[in-house]
Order: C-alpha cells, then structure tokens, then sequence
C-alpha cells in the first residue's frame, strides 16, 4: 500500500532538515548586523516606519552585482528585517539600484525608468562598471557611467562590492543631506 | 389648444416632409432639403408633444378622405409616442446628415439620398398614422423599397447583395402581414384597424393561429428576430451610417409599434401564442448579444446588438400575451398591461441610443475609413468631446444606471419577479418566467461585455491604422452633437422614468388594448430614478470634492503609462478578438467559425524555421443550417420549372389558357 508506505517514510524515515544545534551556533557576522541595525534605525527616522523600496535596473552589467545585491535577500542577509525591499516596478520606489556600463540599447529604458519613479529618487551606481564604465569605458557600445544619463547620488565602487558594502552605501546615501 | 391646431401641425409635417422631398429630388439643392428636413421634424416633434400633453389618451382623426380608399389619418397614444420619437431622433440624423453627406459627397449621390430619406421618414411616419390595411401596407411598402434603395446607396457588389438579401426577406414579411390582414377579414383589403377586435372574435380558431404567425413572421422579420434575422447585420451595416441609425433606431420600431397595434387587438389567441413569441425573443436576444460581443466589424455589431433589444422587447411582449392567457384576473391583467409600458419605453430608449450608436459608427468609420474594430482606437485623444457623448450612448446600451434604458429592462425584472408570489398563476406559468428573469440576467451581462469592447477597443489606446483622420474636432461639430443630445435624451428619460412610466401606466389598458377596468397597484418600479440619478451625481461631487481636499498638498507629476522601459505600440494592445475570446470559447457551438493555423517553411532546406499565418472568421449558423438548404430547394425547382419554359410565344398562350380554364372550374 503506497499509503502506508509513505506513512513509514514520513514517521520513521530518516531525518533530512538540518539538526538545531548547527544552525543555533552558526556564526553571526557583527560588522554586517552593526550596518544593518544603523541603517534600521535610519530608515525608520527618515521614512516614518515604513520600508525602504529599491527597484534595480541592470543597464548592462555582467550579472555580477546582480549577484551580490540578490544574496542581500536570502536567508543569510535577509535585509527584509531592516527594513530594505525590492520592488517590481520603479513607481513604487525610493532608491534605484543601476548597475553595468549603461549600454546604447538599455539608456533609454534606464532614463524612461527614472523618470517614472516618484520623486525624491535616490540613485545608486553600483560596481566599477557603473560608476565610469568600468573595463567597458570608452567602448563603441556604452555610453559610460550612469552619470551621463541620469543624476548619480552614490557611488559604490567594487567589481562587484560585497553585500556589506552595498549596505554601507545605502546609508552613506540615506545620511547624504541633499538630493 | 384644440384639434384643429394639432391637425394643421400634422399637415404642415406631412407637406413639409413633402416639399423637403421635392427639393432633394427635383432641384438638386440637397443642402436646402436637409434643413427643411430638420425644421419640419423639430415640427413634428412638438406636434406629437403637444398631443402627448394635451389630448392623451384620445384617439383623434385627424381627416376623412372617403375618396382616398377611406384613408383617414388616425392618431392615438401608441402612434403619438411613436410619431413623437420618430420626428424627434429624424431632426438629429437630419443635422447629422448636413456633415455626413457633405463628407461623403463622393461615395453617395447627397440629392438622392437625401430625397429617399425623406420618403422612409415619410412611409414609417405614415404607418403610424394608417387606419386601415390598406393605407399600412401603401406606406410600409414605402418605408420598405425607399430603404432598399439607401442599403446600396454606395453601389458596390456588396450593397448591392446585401439589398437585396433585404428586399427579398421584407417582402415574404410584407406578403405574411396582407395574407394576415386578408384572413382576418375574410377577402376585405379596407376594413379598419379598430375592428380587428371583431373580426379575430368571429374566426375560427385555426385561421386565427394562421393570422397570428402570419403576422408573426411579417412583423418578426422586419424586426429582426431570430431566425428571420438574416437580412439585418447585412444591409445596417451597408447603408450609410445616418441611414442605418434610422432603420435600426427607428424602422424596427414601426414594426414593434405594429406588433402592439395589431397582435394584441387580436382576441381569441391560443395559450401558446404567447410562449412562442417568448421564445423568438429570448432566443433573438441570446443570440443578438452573443454575435454583438464577437463580431469585429463595428457597424455589424451595432446591428447585432439591435437583434438582442428587439429580443428583449418582442419577450416583454409575449410574457404580457401569455400572462392575459393564462388569467382574466385584475391583478395579472394589470401586470401584463405594465409590461408593455415597459416594453414601450425600452423600445423608445432603443430608438435614442441605437441612433447614437449609428451614428457614432459613422464617425468613427469616417476617421479610420475602415469598419474593422482591428484597425481603430486612440480616437478620443483626437476627439474628446465625441468620444465622451459615444460613452454616453454605450453606457446606455449596456444598460446601466442611472440611464433611461436600465429601468425598462429594470421594471420586466421586478414585475416577473412580484409575479412569482402570485397564487394564479400554474407552475409551467412560473417556470416560463423564471427562466425568462434567469435569460435576462445573462442577456443584460453580456451586453455590458459587447459595449464595453466596442467603445474600448475603438476609442481608446493608440491607433491601430496609421491611415487614421487627425483633422480638429470642430469641423465634425455636427456630427458629434446629435450624439450627444441623444445619449442626453436617454440620460433624461432616465431620470424621469418613473414618473413617465407611471404616467403611461395610467393609460396601460389604452396602450395594451386590453379590456382592462381599472388600473390598480401595479410595480412600475420601486427605485425611484431621479433619487438614482442624484445619489450618482452626489457620489461624483463627494469624490471630487474630497479629492480635491486631500489631494490639495500632494504634489504631483503627469507621466506616461509606465512602459518597462520599451516604448509603447499598438500592437501591444488587446485586440476585439482577443477580447471576445473567451465568449467564443464558452459558446462555442452556438456560434460557429472558421479557425485556420497554415504553416509554411521560409526557406525550403531549414523545416526548423516556419511562418504561421492565423486566420479566424465567423459565420453565421443560421445561415448555413437554415437559409442555404431552403436557397438549395428552391433552385431545384428553378430547374425543374424550366423543362416546361420552351420560349415559344404559342407555349406561354396555352398556358394562360390552361391557367384559365382550371381557375374556372375551380371557381364555378
């Protein structure tokens, strides 16, 4: 009986989630809950408790930032507890994420998502590429940096920076007086 | 106020219609023509109104021309409303058609054209007023060749098919309706439509139920109803666009105000009279509705949309046939007579909101030069004064409050519901009505899904032709206001509606022709409509109101419609087919069509890489199942009548004297 079998499988199987002891003793890294809880209190004062919404736009990177800024949601980072979010579209956003040299085929598509988010927007050049185009500068292909197509208001260099940087430019930008 | 004056403002209608025919035809100044056209109906219109106030419910002759085959032109409540409506939306089309046929000078002969509409206006106007058969079968013949001629107004092969596709479906009706008159009084082609009563009583039962689908039939076809439909979404769509608002608003109501007249003077019908004109009605309506909803040509759906009203209001008048067959009962008598108040507004509201939906057709058509839904949209960026006149009309098509429309469909809803509750009443009695609410329901729902796809598909978005007319509003001024009055009028009948039906109601009896004493509590309709209207009006002052209080210190920005970052086209938007796909999806037996997926290799050696091409069109099941086997019969005995055509001149000589002596033995 396939019923009863799956019974057995269920009650007396063997064990496949991970034991409790490994994941109460796995190692927590202070710099980065430091940044996090920094940039929690700062999105609360500024934002009036709601979450900081950040669209990203690829305008032709190489994915690796995508990386990086994609593990910030996993299980490990998990930014959801201080308050960051990403978003599907750029009129629900505060903060635009634009990594890669902007290429000649996504620069329209990068102004035209600008201009549809709501204003105050900050914008955030993500890795070497998107701050002067990085090994792509000069390129027939590229424009350059993000700059040239819409206003920058951070930059986090790094090919790609590391989680934690990302987190340490948002609140050098959230700390920025003007925008 | 007397008679008199009531009679000379009919006369100078008549005449006037007369001369703005003589104008057309004979000077050639169309021009001159079309704005006498208008005066005398604007004429007409306060005639009728004067009547309306002044003298319902008398029935007034208004001469005596014994010399004339005793034509004696008679108004009485049905045919002032009627002649009222009549004159009131010809005076729109009429400013209509100053533009419309100046636009199209090329494509239509204006002088012609404009002489015919004359005589149409003029035929249905005078079977309004006919007293006996005779004087109704001269102008309905008149009604009927003069708007043969508009169908190919434009003479192409097309028109010209669909003319007389019409002609012929007209004519079987016109035959059915003078074999009706000459059953019911026994060979007599004069007698007069007050002694329909009489005569009917005096038959004998079979040639009563002959009178009756006979009449049926006449009145059914040019109406409309499925399955005689055929003819109609071919010729509305092929006249011009002033002209197929005139046939489908108003032409099909002569037919519906000759129903009433003559069907319900009728005595002595059998029980099953009234389901049978049940069933045509709901069956038009279903089936009106469900091609309205996926039809793509603009003007066809528009005709369809005509079949599915005139189902509705030929089923308010069965029910009202059925209910007096089934009880003599005041309380069911009195139901029964308000339905066909209800059937009478409804068929007014039609009237308005089919023209303007006609006419709206006309000018989109005349902006994309093309009557396929697939190539229009994005035109109430170029006109927005029109397209929010064309939402009026298709809001009141949908049907929905706080327009006219909604509460006669309303007030059929409520009274078969208070009829449930009635002990008279047997079960079959219960289980007709209650499928006709449950039909109803599903009828009105789809006919908010056609509309909202016409008007959304045609006017809004982007442009789906780059062949689109961008030229101003302001030179199609009078184009787009008769739409606008009209969709007032409806807005107008509708904040009034319950006054107005309890206003006929008081005169039910007079309208149903029915033997009624007194007219007691009847539902004419619980909602009261002008507390609807405001409550509507209330609603959009509040929410701009608060909008304007909270939204005072938002500031705000104007932006395109968010793109992903490509830019938007036409080809991005939902389609009239896609839209109705799921209709055609669920219905689908019911419909039929032709869905053909080829495809093709582009290049001979690669099988890999393949062009599809996807073609869909719909046909009409009526026509393959019921219309091409009877075609198919006919032409059989075409050829086999053709053995005995030997051409000979001394064949033909025996013939007629052949022909003769059988007739005589016959006859001695």
């Amino acid at each position: 009986m396939k019923f009863f079998q799956l019974l057995k499988i269920l009650l007396f199987g063997p064990k496949v989630t991970e034991n409790e002891k490994t994941i109460r003793e796995f190692p927590v890294d202070d710099q980065f809950e430091a940044v996090g809880q920094e940039l929690k209190e700062t999105i609360k004062r500024l934002y009036g408790g709601r979450s900081l919404r950040i669209r990203a736009v690829d305008a032709g990177s190489t994915n690796a930032e995508e990386i990086e800024f994609t593990a910030l949601n996993n299980a490990y980072y998990d930014i959801d507890r201080f308050g960051l979010s990403f978003v599907a579209s750029p009129r629900h956003c505060d903060m635009l994420f634009v990594s890669g040299p902007v290429t000649r085929n996504l620069e329209n598509a990068l102004k035209t998502t600008y201009e549809a988010a709501p204003s105050p927007c900050i914008v955030v050049a993500l890795g070497d590429g998107a701050i002067d185009g990085g090994i792509w500068k000069d390129s027939y292909a590229v424009v350059g940096g993000v700059d040239k197509v819409i206003p920058v208001h951070i930059r986090i260099p790094g090919n790609p920076p590391r989680p934690i940087e990302i987190l340490r430019g948002v609140l050098g930008a959230l700390n920025q007086k003007n925008f | 106020m007397t008679i008199d004056t009531l009679a000379f403002g009919f006369f100078v209608y008549f005449f006037g219609l007369f001369f703005a025919g003589c104008f057309a035809l004979l000077g050639g100044q169309w021009k001159k023509s079309v704005q006498l056209f208008v005066l005398v109906n604007v004429i007409g219109f306060i005639t009728g109104i004067l009547y309306l106030f002044n003298f319902a419910p008398k029935e007034i002759i208004l001469a005596s021309w014994s010399w004339l085959f005793d034509f004696a032109p008679t108004v009485n409540l049905l045919s002032a409303i009627f002649f009222t409506v009549i004159s009131g939306v010809s005076a729109l089309v009429g400013i209509y058609s100053m533009r419309y046929l100046q636009l199209y000078e090329k494509t239509y002969n204006p002088a012609l054209t404009q002489f015919l509409t004359v005589i149409f206006v003029l035929g249905m106007q005078g079977v309004l007023l006919a007293n006996n058969s005779l004087a109704f079968m001269f102008f309905w013949e008149v009604m009927s060749i003069s708007s043969f001629f508009l169908v190919m107004a434009d003479k192409t092969s097309q028109s010209v098919r669909a003319a007389f596709l019409y002609f012929i479906m007209t004519h079987l009706g016109a035959s059915a309706i003078l074999g009706g008159f000459l059953i019911l009084s026994g060979g007599n082609l004069f007698f007069e439509f007050n002694d329909i009563t009489f005569l009917s009583a005096n038959l004998s039962p079979m040639l009563v139920v002959l009178t009756f689908l006979l009449f049926l039939f006449g009145f059914g076809s040019k109406a409309g109803l499925v399955p005689f439909h055929v003819w109609l979404p071919e010729a509305h769509p092929q006249a011009p666009s002033n002209i197929s608002a005139l046939m489908s608003g108003l032409m099909l109501k002569v037919a519906i105000f000759s129903f009433i007249k003559i069907v319900f003077a009728m005595t002595n019908l059998p029980d099953w009279a009234g389901l049978v004109v049940i069933a045509l009605g709901l069956l038009s309506a279903i089936v009106g509705v469900l091609y309205a909803v996926v039809e793509r040509d603009m003007k066809r759906a528009f005709a369809y949309s005509s079949i599915e009203n005139m189902g509705i209001i030929f089923t308010m008048l069965g029910i009202s046939i059925y209910l007096l067959s089934q009880s003599a009962d005041d309380s069911i008598v009195v139901v029964s007579n308000i339905i066909v108040v209800f059937a009478i507004f409804h068929a007014i509201n039609h009237a308005l909101f089919k023209t303007a939906l006609f006419l709206s057709s006309g000018i989109a058509i005349s902006r994309f030069h093309s009557k396929s839904l697939e190539v229009m949209g994005g035109l109430a960026k170029i006109m927005p004064f029109f397209s929010f006149a064309f939402l009026i009309a298709i809001l009141s098509a949908a049907p929905l409050p706080p327009f006219g429309t909604f509460y006669g469909e309303w007030g059929l809803i409520q009274n078969a519901i208070g009829l449930l509750h009635n002990p008279l009443l047997s079960s079959v009695a219960m289980l007709v009505i209650f499928g006709s609410i449950a039909l109803m329901g599903l009828i009105s729902g789809l006919a908010v899904f056609a509309m909202v796809k016409i008007f959304g598909i045609s006017m809004l978005g982007l442009s789906r032709t780059a062949h689109i007319d961008e030229r101003s509003e302001k030179t199609d001024f009078l184009l787009s206001a008769p739409v606008m009055m009209l969709g007032l009028g409806v807005l107008v009948l509708g904040i009034f509606a319950k006054s107005i039906i309890g206003w006929l109601n008081g005169y039910g009896d007079v309208l149903a022709t029915s033997t009624s004493a007194e007219s007691i509590s009847a539902i004419t309709s619980h909602l009261s409509s002008s507390m609807v209207f405001l409550t509507f009006v209330i609603f959009l002052a509040l929410t701009y109101a608060l909008y304007n209080f909270f939204g005072k210190n938002v500031s705000e920005r104007e932006y395109k419609t968010w793109d992903c970052g490509q830019s938007i086209d036409a080809t991005m938007q939902y389609s009239a087919t896609a839209f109705s796909g799921p209709i055609r999806f669920f219905f689908l037996h019911l419909l039929g069509r032709d869905k053909v997926l080829k495809s093709a290799a582009v290049v001979e050696t690669n099988h890999w890489i393949r062009k599809y091409t996807f073609s869909l069109s719909l046909r009409s099941v009526w026509k393959d199942k019921l219309y091409q086997p009877i075609a198919g019969i006919l032409n059989f005995l075409a050829q086999r009548a053709r053995v005995i055509q030997g051409g000979r001149i001394q064949y033909y000589l025996l013939f007629v004297l052949g022909t003769l002596i059988v007739t005589l033995i016959i006859v001695l």
